[in-house]
């Protein structure tokens, strides 16, 4: 068997996933506050196995077989992925004119108390629930400096720095947090994010930028998207083509070479 | 099979919703006191393949981890109660609410629904309905015997007629304010059921505790903005379109790893 069929099929299968990555980039290009995202690949050398003999060299060979090539028979590269990595650039700004509405300017992420615990987001279509808590489209309260942000209504302004006015008086004050590793954000769906980092890379934003009646769309770029899906498109037909490759040879040693010719 | 065709058909299902949703604002462009609707997505779960911050097999810590995700979803269609445009109609039982607040009617099996179309008419009891027929809650009827054009309704909802020279007031419109208007139960008919979302309705007389004041001889226009809408249409067309060609290129590649041999 010819093992070389293996790497690029390694390719093939690391090409598969970049194609989810862009398919739920563009799936989600009209979702709030939504970052796209990008794959990055890797060389995988695996260890060579122990138990694989290296050829012995003819019998009147003086030179050592290792010292002529340091390429063992067994030692095969391959492709996989290496990580996804988030594009954090700030999305396009939409304009809506409905006071639930927050975007984030710049860096921070609005926090909010789901059942499983603070998860982090940079949507910032909100709503109010009955008792007049602000909460995010799941019904999880957006959390405050005091907590619950208790509103009367939806006539209430939120200024630039965050705080939450209704009238004349402030109701509160809206605590956004900054990471010192973003990379350390997982994604859990539903626009939001789980820390289980330390907690000394959990800082609160200190002059955030708030903007009332405006969202942060996604910032999935759509021809770079496209542009990335024929690439992944087409390195995968390359691929395939070499899998059919080593496949036109094997038939070739198992068949011509072997041909008995009468 | 390539999870890549599920996850954009999910992003396809998502947008096609969009559409719908613009459809209907554009078919309501003309409906008195309509409120256009909006579409909010979000990302549906991630697959980690390999967690971030998670330590390797050779003691170093993942920095970035491996999270697919799996498309996306609608995480609700949200009434925008932004008020509509003000149209001069002349016409004595037409009242718009300028500021917030709903008007209280009863429907046909009783139970009190609220509007913001005041396009009312008087019935044969001489009851202030809607075009459908559901009266005002607290009825309002003229006397008999009073010409039904010589009615005022004040700021704060109070009608009253006159009978010869004298002023009489036969009663008082009230308003019902939510805290969450997005959570009202959309009835069709122009008509909103409080639900458990929207909260209990505060209901009082207009022009009081940040209920808006009923103005008269006018009508609340559509808040339906045609260009907005368009844009929003293109969008999410566009991004319709960007999703198909996935699910093309995903099947292509099917195709060709179904003819390697």
């Amino acid at each position: 068997m010819l093992k070389g069929i293996y790497t690029p099929l390694s390719g093939a299968i690391a090409q598969e996933r970049a194609l989810e990555v862009v398919s739920n980039n563009l799936a989600n290009i009209n979702t709030n506050g939504f970052k796209g995202e990008r794959v990055t690949f890797t060389l995988l050398e695996p260890e060579p196995n122990k138990h694989y003999k290296t050829p012995l060299p003819p019998a009147n060979y003086k030179v050592p077989f290792e010292k002529l090539t340091n390429a063992r028979a067994n030692e095969m590269s391959y492709v996989g992925v290496d990580s996804v990595e988030r594009d954090l650039q700030q999305g396009p700004v939409i304009k809506t004119d409905n006071p639930t509405d927050l975007m984030i300017e710049g860096k921070g992420y609005l926090s909010v108390m789901t059942p499983e615990g603070v998860r982090y987001t940079r949507d910032g279509s909100l709503t109010l629930n009955a008792e007049g808590v602000l909460t995010n489209k799941f019904g999880s309260p957006v959390v405050g400096e005091k907590g619950n942000i208790f509103l009367r209504g939806s006539s209430f302004q939120v200024n630039g720095r965050g705080e939450v006015y209704q009238g004349d008086q402030m109701v509160d004050r809206l605590m956004l947090y900054d990471f010192k590793d973003n990379k350390a954000l997982e994604k859990v769906g539903g626009n939001m994010y789980f820390y289980g980092g330390p907690e000394e890379g959990r800082n609160v934003v200190e002059n955030p930028q708030v903007r009332q009646g405006q969202l942060e769309g996604s910032n999935v770029n759509a021809i770079k998207n496209i542009t990335a899906l024929i690439m992944t498109h087409r390195s995968y037909e390359a691929y395939q083509k070499a899998v059919s490759n080593f496949d036109s040879m094997m038939e070739k040693s198992s068949n011509s070479i072997g041909e008995i010719r009468a | 099979m390539m999870r890549a065709l599920l996850t954009a058909a999910t992003g396809m299902e998502a947008q096609q919703l969009t559409v719908d949703t613009i459809a209907n604002n554009l078919a309501n462009v003309n409906t008195t006191g309509f409120k256009r609707s909006r579409a909010n997505f979000h990302d549906l779960l991630y697959q980690t393949v390999k967690a971030p911050g998670q330590s390797t097999t050779v003691g170093t810590v993942v920095p970035s981890g491996i999270q697919i995700g799996a498309g996306s979803e609608v995480s609700s269609v949200e009434k925008m109660f932004k008020e509509g445009s003000v149209i001069q109609t002349g016409k004595e039982t037409d009242l718009m609410i300028q500021g917030e607040g709903f008007f209280r009617v009863q429907r046909d099996d009783g139970r009190v629904a609220y509007t913001r179309d005041g396009s009312f008419k008087w019935d044969s009891g001489g009851r202030l309905v809607t075009a459908d027929g559901f009266p005002v809650v607290p009825e309002i009827a003229i006397p008999p015997g009073v010409a039904h054009n010589k009615f005022n309704i004040g700021l704060d909802g109070s009608v009253t007629v006159r009978v010869g020279e004298e002023v009489q007031e036969i009663g008082q419109i009230q308003l019902a304010n939510f805290i969450n208007p997005a959570g009202l139960d959309s009835l069709g008919r122009n008509l909103y059921g409080a639900t458990v979302a929207s909260g209990d309705p505060a209901v009082g007389a207009a022009n009081q505790d940040g209920v808006g004041s009923i103005a008269q001889r006018q009508l609340e226009s559509s808040n339906v903005n045609v260009i907005e809408e368009m844009v929003n249409m293109i969008t999410g067309q566009r991004a319709y379109e960007l999703n198909s060609k996935v699910i093309q290129t995903g099947d292509q590649m099917l195709q060709q790893t179904n003819n390697i041999r």
